[in-house]
């Protein structure tokens, strides 16, 4: 027979999750069209389970599509399993666009492939990986490329590369410089390059924080590929600072508002949360069972 | 978050998990002597549920059933490995002394700082905006060892209190428990390329 205590910590646990399931509601939006293009929001640096993520690539296709991401691309460290199952629960849900993606490690650079077919090896140099993703009409961009990474691109390899991220978390503690400097060389080398603002998501709530904005011709994973060839992105460092082609960044004016939840469904999901917190806690410390037998009972039986 | 215990005490206000971390030697050898009851798979269950329930919420801000049962199977692997490393100690060290089911169920009991540090992680990193994300890091990676050396202690006395090896056997067992938990873990990551850009740089 369970105690009081412990019926008062299931039924805690249990509201917990029905409330946490009821707040499990999504925003209704269509992305808007500016200068003739559709601009869509896009995290293209993602990690998940099967990789150091903690979430399944199915579960981060519905989180993305819970904070207003139209595409998303999973790239996890030098393989791209995961981005494929990813890809084929996407297109079979009502989710974002999922792109296979591979974050390429090496000890002296990080390179994120885009709408790739086969993993790059990391085993090279950049000017190579790179070449690899062209190979297979995948799209490179340099993954938080500070000031320890910077040595690795030469520019040749700056010739080559499609993009830059010049938003992503690091930059809330060591600030926007590094990147920007990285970004205003690229640019300075190639002329037009994707400005890219990515999460690097792997786990707690980062999701789409820092995200790009792609000017693409319609809502596809071809558009968007071609946009991010293109140089057709804006995406706003942590300072607010919109990088990206100057004509885009006109027509884009503000970033495109983050969805959040209504305030009903925030109140619900918190009220969810806490509850599921004190539940759970309360039926691992307090005790369970209601009747007591004695050590010589419990012994003789 | 089992719902059994099967303290002969009387009186406990707290559960059988808490006086295991807070007495382990002394409660250890008092619920070996007792048969238990409730299946086996009910602390390994319920420790991957409760996983399930840290990551959904600290990802999501709220425990949809979706993300805490998702996420729960997927790193099942935990618990699992754990009861896999108990059994094997069980079976091979300890025979006969308890049934490994039995050894499975009282082992678990010492996850609780595990347990509790996973829910204050996940508490924490639910109401902690992006922007103050390394924070959470941070936390994470100085609070960890308290739980990881707490954990230890606890598994020792289970090994010496529980099953009732002597003190060198109950170090091997706690040095295997620890090499198949950690090291299958490692290996993992290890093997899928995650893990070396952890060592080599950001990522």
């Amino acid at each position: 027979m369970i105690s009081a205590r412990a019926a008062v910590s299931i039924a805690l646990a249990g509201a917990g999750l029905l409330a946490g399931t009821a707040s499990d509601v999504m925003p209704d939006r269509r992305p808007p069209r500016r200068g003739g293009y559709l601009v869509l929001q896009a995290d293209l640096h993602v990690h998940s389970f099967l990789g150091d993520g903690v979430l399944w690539p199915w579960d981060l296709a519905i989180e993305a599509r819970r904070r207003g991401l139209d595409v998303i691309a999973i790239t996890n460290h030098n393989q791209i399993v995961a981005a494929r199952i990813g890809r084929f629960f996407a297109n079979r849900m009502a989710a974002p666009l999922v792109l296979v993606g591979e974050e390429i490690t090496a000890p002296d650079y990080h390179l994120i492939a885009l709408d790739i077919r086969e993993a790059v090896s990391g085993e090279r140099p950049v000017e190579r990986a790179i070449a690899d993703v062209h190979s297979q009409r995948g799209v490179a961009i340099a993954a938080h490329p500070t000031r320890r990474f910077r040595p690795a691109y030469g520019a040749a390899a700056l010739r080559e590369l499609d993009g830059a991220e010049v938003a992503h978390p690091l930059t809330y503690s060591r600030g926007p410089d590094e990147l920007r400097e990285f970004f205003a060389r690229l640019r300075l080398v190639r002329g037009r390059a994707a400005a890219v603002g990515s999460s690097d998501y792997h786990a707690f709530a980062s999701l789409g924080a820092c995200r790009t904005y792609v000017f693409a011709s319609e809502k596809s994973e071809a558009a968007v590929v071609e946009a991010l060839r293109q140089g057709r992105t804006v995406a706003f460092d942590v300072e607010g600072v919109a990088h990206g082609d100057p004509e885009l960044i006109a027509l884009l004016r503000t970033p495109v508002g983050i969805p959040g939840d209504p305030p009903a469904i925030r109140w619900l999901a918190i009220a969810g949360r806490i509850s599921a917190l004190l539940g759970a806690a309360g039926l691992l410390l307090l005790r369970r069972a209601r009747g007591r037998t004695s050590l010589r009972a419990s012994r003789r039986a | 978050m089992a719902v059994t215990d099967e303290s002969p005490v009387r009186g406990s206000f707290w559960s059988d998990d808490v006086r295991v971390i807070l007495r382990p030697g002394r409660t250890y050898a008092e619920l070996a002597g007792h048969p238990g009851r409730g299946s086996f798979l009910l602390r390994p269950v319920s420790f991957a549920l409760l996983i399930g329930l840290a990551i959904a919420i600290s990802s999501s801000g709220r425990p949809t059933l979706r993300l805490v049962l998702g996420s729960a199977v997927a790193w099942s692997f935990v618990p699992a490995l754990h009861a896999v490393s108990v059994a094997l100690v069980t079976l091979t060290l300890a025979r006969g002394r308890l049934r490994p089911g039995r050894s499975v169920d009282l082992y678990f009991m010492g996850l609780l700082p595990w347990s509790m540090w996973l829910l204050g992680i996940a508490a924490l990193a639910s109401s902690t905006p992006p922007a103050r994300e390394a924070a959470v890091w941070s936390t994470m990676l100085f609070t960890a060892p308290a739980p990881f050396i707490w954990g230890r202690i606890v598994t020792f006395a289970f090994f010496r209190r529980a099953l009732g090896l002597s003190r060198g056997r109950s170090l091997a067992a706690v040095a295997l428990n620890l090499g198949i938990v950690w090291g299958a873990i490692l290996a993992f990551f290890l093997l899928s390329g995650q893990l070396w850009p952890r060592i080599v740089g950001r990522g």
